[in-house]
């Protein structure tokens, strides 16, 4: 990822301040993702450590935050994605789990499952826009594309879940 | 209701249970380890990870160490000392001696050997009791809100389901990161395994023939095998380059001709010989039967995982004694089970 596309201001945050504002809101958009509360905070994690190794750098972004969100929402792909240690990862935490089983009952509902289901960039897009309450110009930069093809996932996204959550209850 | 309306419902659900879950400690850059981090001692991950396992966090009880503390005290105490092997040359080692790097975390006057650390300000965690511990030993032991926790060399022996010092502790030991090969289990084809975009390789390619895995009753193991070592330049071209790999009980070659009408980017089908589900049935099982106390000298159960890609169940615990292995040994394929076990016996 380069930050080219990402404006540069000179005021710099300490790291600590942003992950702790950011922790929770970057999980919701991983654990939406994936669908998994474990593999959301591996997500998570990593996204975070990888911020952090650049963090001189990333600091001094306009937002820092679209930073560390572009790597969680490039890398939520597929929990296959990440193989083994991904299982690993799944099997260590299951009892640790339970202690976020109010997560893993919000992002198994049908309209998350439905989100999961769209194209990659739909998912991201909708995750994004719903969930963090992200400006479409914000998201166009988070995903390194177009506020035009943001919009145009938006509209495919919606009318896509409009067909499927039809087959679905009122829950949520 | 519109999508609309359920997406904004949907997420302020969500919104309001992620603001009731606690933030935890960011990571630290010095403690920052190389990414295949060994799950073979999960003290190693406390040690190797401190305040960077920032996943294990929040307040109240701690799951794992409840369960943990009830499959210690619940085994029998008969397999708790390790075979001796006393030589005629050596003095014999002690009996039930155990040494290996842990996470200590007590809560005042109860200290803990951890199995699984919730790494929140102070960290918290389950595991095995541990008698004889002077921190005065341990001046490198963190205390905050009543808490001293310490990560450390430990050498003790095992005595009714109580782990008991022999030696002051050492410092903990840097832990060697296990290397997981992912490389596929497939001949490569002439000039190596390259990505060529071609017809079905786009995500949604990738995602439809990785239906069509997950969906057969013989499968064996799947995963994919990047093709950009950088996982970084992987994120920017938001494509799989990867090999998908999948292996099979069954027909490989039907599988084979499934897969590639669906996905055009490098494949590997190959045979394979434990069928999936049937491991995730067998890790279930076990899990029950050493949670419930029925398999004996495992101490301290922390984990247990299916490892598909190598046939294996895998159980993870603070001490696991021989007469445990032998027990699992007697109900399962030979070399089906494997362990991870935290404190390994000193010989």
């Amino acid at each position: 990822m380069t930050d080219a596309d990402i404006p540069v201001v000179a005021a710099a945050e300490p790291f600590e301040s942003f992950f702790s504002r950011e922790y929770r809101s970057v999980l919701g958009l991983a654990a939406v993702l994936t669908g998994s509360v474990p593999a959301a905070e591996d997500l998570a994690q990593d996204a975070f450590i990888a911020t952090m190794k650049d963090w001189e750098r990333v600091a001094r972004l306009d937002n820092p935050g679209a930073w560390v969100r572009r790597i969680v929402a490039n890398r939520s792909i597929s929990l296959f994605r990440r193989g083994v240690s991904e299982v690993k990862a799944l099997a260590r935490l299951t009892r640790i789990d339970a202690r976020h089983e109010g997560l893993g009952v919000e992002i198994s509902l049908d309209v998350w499952r439905e989100v999961r289901r769209l194209p990659k960039r739909q998912a991201q897009v909708i995750a994004l826009t719903y969930l963090l309450d992200t400006p479409r110009k914000e998201v166009a930069t988070i995903l390194g594309c177009s506020e035009e093809t943001v919009k145009t996932h938006l509209e495919r996204a919606r009318a896509r879940l409009a067909t499927r959550l039809s087959d679905h209850g009122g829950e949520a | 209701m519109n999508p609309d309306d359920r997406l904004r419902r949907a997420a302020s659900r969500l919104n309001a249970e992620l603001s009731r879950m606690p933030v935890p400690r960011p990571p630290k850059k010095s403690k920052r380890p190389a990414l295949a981090v060994t799950l073979g001692a999960v003290a190693s991950v406390a040690v190797i990870w401190g305040g960077a396992v920032m996943l294990r966090t929040g307040g109240g009880p701690v799951p794992v160490g409840g369960d943990s503390t009830t499959a210690a005290t619940t085994a029998t105490t008969a397999g708790a000392r390790p075979s001796s092997t006393a030589s005629t040359t050596s003095l014999p080692p002690e009996p039930g001696l155990y040494r290996g790097t842990v996470t200590v975390i007590d809560e005042g006057d109860n200290p803990v050997v951890c199995t699984v650390v919730l790494d929140s300000l102070p960290p918290q965690c389950g595991g095995l009791p541990l008698e004889g511990l002077d921190w005065s030993d341990v001046p490198w032991a963190e205390t905050a809100q009543g808490v001293t926790w310490a990560d450390m060399s430990l050498a003790a022996t095992l005595e009714d389901g109580r782990l008991r010092i022999v030696e002051p502790p050492g410092p903990a030991e840097p832990k060697a990161g296990e290397e997981v090969d992912f490389t596929p289990p497939c001949e490569a084809p002439l000039g190596g395994w390259v990505w060529i975009d071609g017809p079905r390789s786009t995500d949604v390619d990738f995602q439809r023939a990785m239906e069509y895995v997950r969906s057969q009753p013989d499968l064996s193991a799947a995963w994919v095998y990047s093709l950009i070592d950088d996982p970084y330049l992987a994120d920017q071209t938001g494509r799989q380059e990867v090999v998908l790999v999948a292996v099979f009980t069954g027909d490989t070659t039907a599988h084979e001709k499934a897969i590639t009408a669906l996905w055009g980017g490098p494949l590997c089908v190959s045979q394979g010989t434990t069928n999936a589900a049937d491991l995730a049935k067998i890790q279930t099982e076990l899990t029950d039967l050493v949670q419930g106390g029925s398999v004996p000298g495992i101490y301290g159960f922390g984990w247990s995982y299916a490892d598909d890609r190598l046939g294996k169940v895998v159980l993870g615990a603070i001490i696991v004694t021989p007469e445990a292995r032998q027990w699992v040994a007697g109900r399962y394929a030979p070399d089906l089970v494997r362990y991870e076990a935290i404190l390994q016996p000193v010989d």
